[in-house]
Order: structure tokens, then C-alpha cells, then sequence
């Protein structure tokens, strides 16, 4: 299970998956997991993506879930996923999705 | 933020003067470059262009007593600079500051890494 250290690490989740209206990650952020590789893949790229979307809102003074420190919580959302990938055996997946972004 | 130290990186006191040890919290450090370009990437997306400089430390020669870095347990390429024994925040960031002035920088190791 994906195992969240700060409410806020979930809630940013929640927010970029509903903004890009992904259902795929939006039902992995549900599950607390995701199913197979191809949804580890998934999650793994929308992370990427969702940092890409951060930095433009950090430069509109965009608040998230109350947080305006965006790139601080992309860290912290970084290490839980990290944790979530290595204890599920999915850790290439992750490392493959960043070696792309 | 507690006299500089961020409230998320270590473990408090409920009055928030002294910090109590704990061997998986601490200010996080890269182990591995698998783990560093992630955080390097992160910075750098951030950065508004600005130069991102990466900090090294080695594990015995520059830590001062009662700090100790530890291996995360649940992500062996991330450390953990912990304390070890219960002091004031103050203390700690003290602590904090002299390694700081200890680290070896590379500065803008945006290209460089």
C-alpha cells in the first residue's frame, strides 16, 4: 500500500489526477496500489508530469491543498512513492518513467 | 520552522524546544546517484532557472557528535541525518549549520551531474 507520511503528499495527488483527469491514477490513489506494471508505469509517469505541472503553478502562486511550497512536497511525494515502488517490486518502473522525464 | 529546522524533518518535543532521537528522521540525504538525479531533477524543474548546487558530505569525518546519519529502512539509497540523543532545537541547529559550512558544494550541477 502507498503510504502517505502527510495527508497533503495525497491530497496534491488527488488534485493534478482530477486536473488531468487521469482515472487511472485517480483509481491506483484509491486502491492505496497499483495493480500490475502497467499501472506502476502509469503512476510513475504521471508523477513526472504532475512535477511539470507544479512548477507552472508555483510560478502563478498557485495554492494546492493549502501548500504553496509545491517543489518541497514534489520531494516528499517523491520518497513516499520511491518507498511504495521498492516495497511492491516495481522499482525498474519507476527508475524507466524518470530516466524519461 | 523551528530556529531554522523544519518541523517535518525531525522529531520534536511538544513544545517544540528539544529534539528527541529517532533513527528515521533527520534532514534527507542522497546515497545513491539513482536517488540524487530524482531530487536533482525535481530542483532543477524548479529552479526558475537559477543555478542548483549539490552539497556532499562524507559520513565520518564531518558530523558532529550526537548527530549520525542512518540508512532509510524502507529505501536503502536515501540516508537519514538523525539525532541521537535528545537536545535543544538550538543545539541542533547548531549542529546543522556547522556541517553546512563543512559540505563540499558543486555548484550548478544542473549540466554537471
Amino acid at each position: 500500500m502507498i503510504t502517505y507520511r502527510y495527508p497533503e503528499e495525497k491530497q496534491i495527488l488527488i488534485h493534478y489526477a482530477k486536473e488531468f483527469d487521469d482515472q487511472i491514477t485517480l483509481s491506483i490513489i484509491e486502491k492505496g496500489e497499483a495493480s500490475n506494471s502497467s499501472e506502476a508505469t502509469h503512476l510513475a509517469s504521471f508523477f513526472w508530469r504532475m512535477v511539470d505541472k507544479t512548477v507552472v503553478d508555483s510560478e502563478n502562486n498557485k495554492s494546492i491543498a493549502g501548500q504553496t511550497n509545491l517543489g518541497d512536497w514534489c520531494e516528499d511525494i517523491m520518497q513516499t512513492l520511491r518507498y511504495y515502488f521498492i516495497a511492491s517490486g516495481f522499482l525498474s518502473e519507476w527508475d524507466v518513467e524518470s530516466d524519461k522525464h | 520552522m523551528h530556529h531554522g529546522v523544519r518541523e517535518k524533518d525531525y522529531f520534536f518535543s511538544v513544545c517544540r524546544q528539544w529534539v528527541l532521537p529517532h533513527s528515521q528522521m533527520g534532514l534527507s540525504f542522497s546515497g545513491h546517484w539513482s536517488h540524487l538525479k530524482d531530487i536533482m531533477k525535481i530542483k532543477t524543474k524548479h529552479s526558475k532557472g537559477n543555478p542548483v548546487s549539490v552539497f556532499w558530505v562524507l559520513e565520518a569525518a564531518d558530523i558532529p557528535e550526537d548527530l549520525k546519519f542512518e540508512v532509510d529502512k524502507k529505501d536503502p539509497q536515501h540516508y537519514f541525518l538523525t539525532v541521537t540523543k535528545q537536545m535543544l532545537t538550538t543545539q541542533l541547529a547548531q549542529k546543522l549549520s556547522w556541517v553546512a559550512d563543512r559540505m563540499t558544494e558543486i555548484k550548478d550541477a544542473r549540466n554537471a551531474l
